[in-house]
């Protein structure tokens, strides 16, 4: 699997504090987007 | 990956109906309804772990509903059954109840009787004047287990430095 031969390159890695911050704000942003996500995909089930 | 209506509802005790290929949507006795799923998260390992969402699009508040916790059980297992996988959490800190959110998937690890193949790691992080509340699902036969747990807290203790440097 792919976790199993290349392992060192399955994390994401961040060389300062603003990468950090930014890829903790992707999280807290996900939820929105998801919900956004749900919401056309329920729009176009509903056509 | 991708997590079936169909298979799940063989067991479920609410009727799942598919929105895409891992998220859900259900409605309870109480007439609530929820969506649940998952969303890549890439910034963390790659295409190998996924933010867990439960929503209560209406945030109705019904009486304990042990039925939403056994159709959570049902998504949970099959998508850990998937492949070696990597769920993230990050609780809902709008109304201030994070730290309960927090709480409920720690009652349902506790209560879960598979527990003892699992690990779940919680942290709360201070982030632009807010407390997070968010956690890692994962099972311990996953071939990372102890490099994602490193790794994990690592990224999590490096987030809030910024701004605790900032507001000096």
């Amino acid at each position: 699997m792919k976790y199993m031969t290349n392992m060192e390159d399955v994390f994401v890695h961040y060389n300062s504090p603003d990468e950090y911050a930014n890829a903790f704000q992707q999280m807290i942003d996900a939820r929105e987007k998801w919900r956004e996500q749900i919401r056309q995909q329920e729009a176009q089930m509903a056509v | 990956m991708k997590l079936s209506a169909e298979k799940l509802n063989q067991h479920s005790p609410y009727q799942l109906v598919q929105i895409n290929d891992m998220a859900f949507g259900f409605v309870t006795d109480q007439h609530i309804q929820y969506k649940v799923g998952f969303y890549k998260y890439t910034y963390f390992m790659g295409d190998g772990s996924y933010l867990f969402f439960i929503d209560n699009i209406e945030h109705e508040h019904g009486t304990y509903d042990p039925k939403i916790l056994d159709v959570v059980t049902l998504i949970l297992e099959e998508f850990f059954n998937q492949e070696p996988t990597v769920m993230l959490y990050i609780c809902d800190p709008t109304d201030q109840r994070q730290a309960a959110r927090d709480r409920l998937y720690h009652l349902w690890f506790y209560d879960y009787a598979r527990n003892h193949e699992m690990t779940l790691y919680s942290d709360s992080v201070t982030f632009k004047d807010t407390k997070y509340y968010t956690g890692i699902l994962l099972r311990h036969d996953h071939p990372l287990h102890d490099k994602v747990l490193t790794y994990y807290q690592k990224f999590i203790s490096h987030v809030p430095e910024r701004y605790t440097h900032q507001e000096k």
